[in-house]
């Protein structure tokens, strides 16, 4: 869960090596149930910063599981605690939803 | 506010089953709403409620909706006509909007490399194992910060 918004939900994941250059479509299923097929993230080679890189093995989160098709992808969650500030896309979304009670 | 959505936002109220969703949105067409909790299989009924709690409150027919455990759904910097949906993520390292170049005006975006952390923003994915903890406020008196108060 992301502090301070209820409802909106974070993962943390790292992009593997060898994922070639495109819209690589990403599926996120928690306990059986998918998400809808259609989302995907850009990818390009040398477009990336990989400052932060890690031997450490993938972790899983209980009854959160990861299917990528085409993009496996490994997270761990509360891993990098800079992931929580994110205030301009909020407003982005708050703002493609209109009026908010907020 | 004060840290918590309304349940009555602009007159109008949502019930799920018989109990008021905390709300976020209220548009001319769709209101965004919060699931209260509820039990994750069967059916539960919703309605929406204008000139909500005066004695004009109007109801709904009430709408039958199916439960499940989760539901889960990226969010998206833009929905396309396709289907095809760029994810809502950050790159960890560069705070960078993850997605090509011009995908929204007067937004920097920059695709992801091999290696790359990103954060992924969804919704729909039900009972956490930690729940969050409700709004703590402090308050200073005689210049002495007191508090934790919920």
């Amino acid at each position: 869960m992301t502090p301070q918004n209820a409802g909106l939900y974070q993962l943390n994941l790292r992009v593997p090596q060898g994922t070639p250059d495109g819209d690589q479509a990403v599926v996120l299923t928690i306990g059986g149930v998918a998400s809808p097929a259609g989302g995907f993230i850009s990818v390009h080679h040398g477009s990336g910063t990989t400052g932060v890189r890690s031997s450490a093995a993938p972790s899983s989160l209980e009854t959160h599981s990861l299917q990528a098709p085409k993009l496996p992808v490994s997270f761990s969650p509360q891993q990098f605690p800079r992931l929580m500030q994110f205030p301009r896309l909020i407003e982005m979304i708050q703002n493609r939803n209109g009026a908010t009670a907020r | 506010m004060n840290g918590q959505l309304p349940t009555k936002f602009q007159g109008v109220c949502v019930l799920v089953g018989s109990v008021r969703a905390p709300i976020f949105a209220v548009l001319s067409n769709r209101i965004n709403f919060q699931a209260t909790q509820v039990s994750a299989s069967g059916t539960v009924a919703v309605q929406v409620v204008t000139n909500c709690g005066t004695s004009n409150e109007l109801h709904s027919d009430p709408q039958s909706v199916t439960l499940q455990a989760a539901a889960p759904e990226f969010f998206y910097f833009q929905q396309t006509a396709s289907g095809k949906n760029p994810i809502a993520a950050v790159n960890a390292t560069t705070g960078k909007y993850v997605g090509t170049a011009g995908l929204l005006p007067g937004v920097t975006f920059a695709p992801a490399s091999p290696g790359d952390v990103l954060t992924l923003y969804f919704t729909g994915g039900g009972t956490t194992s930690v729940r969050p903890m409700p709004p703590v406020s402090f308050r200073i008196k005689s210049g002495v910060l007191q508090g934790p108060h919920r």
